[in-house]
């Protein structure tokens, strides 16, 4: 069992490696603890500045949100590239959603997906009702659907990734009737069954991706707490009396 | 949960009974253990407890004192009481208007 105190990353250790040992030999070992222990471990290195000696955290650890929604937008945009000029048409809406989902979610530190599991759950759940039916649904309904699945996962984790970078509700909006208008529009041939679709057509996608570089340059720039670092000012913010 | 500790994510619940325990005195991880156990009914891993007692302690709830052996106590701050003073009273406003409804009082 203290085998597994090796998990924790450096800084953990010197700050709580020996009172968690001590409280390790106090009490009988479960196998929940060895599970739990792990568990700790992983949250740990998610959040190596719990275990930093000062209040100031590490700048690193508050660029990461924003390094990971740059390289979300960079690897979009690579893929729309991609798919423009090298995969056969009519096979590119459903990696598109996939793909789309994966990338935002990777793009979502697990602070952050903790404090807003209800709306990405939401998300996630019409993502998923929206694929299913589109597999049982005859096949005019199937292009709506999937126009649907792909606007819901746009517009739900760029809304999610614009609160989380702290935009403004105003320029919230536009980003994401911008970044939606031009796919939707550009979705709009497909959808009568006017195919294929244009090299071009698919390069309209391009700014979806090119805002998720700039979220994430904003991100990165200013830096982005995590919830686990306290609040300017504790006092004021933190206690809100019944 | 409200929003203070509910911050916390899955630490919220832990990082309160914890606050509690310290209520009633400084107590080391083991101690803190067994009466967040007694307190509650159900156990609290060592991760868990961990994770919790370096969030609380990183935005200055609790404080570590000298570790007596290699069993480091910890202590409510001042900041600490008032939080855990005014989570404790919401939840009894929680508890009394539950208890008028369920008694047929009107809102």
């Amino acid at each position: 069992m203290s085998r597994l105190v090796r998990l924790y990353p450096p800084g953990w250790r010197d700050r709580y490696e020996a009172e968690f040992l001590a409280l390790l030999e106090d009490r009988p070992r479960t196998a929940w603890d060895i599970v739990d222990t792990v568990r700790g471990a992983v949250d740990a290195h998610l959040n190596p500045q719990l275990a930093a000696t000062g209040l100031e955290p590490s700048p690193w650890t508050h660029r990461i949100p924003g390094l990971l929604a740059l390289a979300a937008g960079l690897m979009w945009s690579a893929h729309v590239v991609f798919i423009a000029f090298l995969v056969a048409p009519g096979q590119e809406w459903g990696s598109l959603i996939v793909y789309a989902a994966v990338v935002m979610l990777v793009s979502l530190p697990g602070d952050y997906m903790a404090a807003h599991g209800r709306q990405i759950a939401v998300v996630l759940g019409a993502i998923g009702a929206c694929v299913i039916l589109s597999a049982l649904a005859p096949w005019q309904i199937q292009s709506l659907l999937i126009i649907a699945g792909y606007l819901i996962t746009i517009g739900g984790m760029l809304t999610l990734a614009s609160i989380r970078a702290g935009i403004g509700s105003g320029a919230r909006w536009r980003l994401l009737v911008a970044s939606i208008a031009l796919p939707f529009a550009c979705a709009i041939p497909m959808a009568i069954g006017i195919q294929p679709i244009g090299v071009g057509a698919w390069l309209i996608l391009l700014p979806y991706g090119l805002a998720w570089v700039l979220i994430g340059l904003r991100m990165a720039i200013r830096g982005s707490p995590t919830i686990v670092d306290p609040p300017l000012n504790p006092i004021e913010s933190e206690v809100r009396p019944a | 949960m409200n929003q203070p500790l509910g911050e916390l994510g899955r630490f919220a619940e832990p990082s309160l009974y914890i606050l509690v325990s310290l209520s009633g005195g400084p107590k080391h991880g083991y101690a803190i253990m067994t009466d967040v156990e007694e307190i509650s009914g159900s156990p609290m891993g060592p991760g868990t407890l961990y994770g919790a007692l370096a969030r609380l302690e990183r935005r200055g709830l609790i404080e570590a004192l000298e570790p007596e052996d290699r069993r480091r106590p910890y202590r409510l701050t001042g900041l600490g009481a008032t939080t855990v003073r005014a989570q404790l009273d919401s939840l009894g406003g929680f508890v009394r208007t539950g208890l008028e409804r369920l008694e047929g009082k009107p809102r």
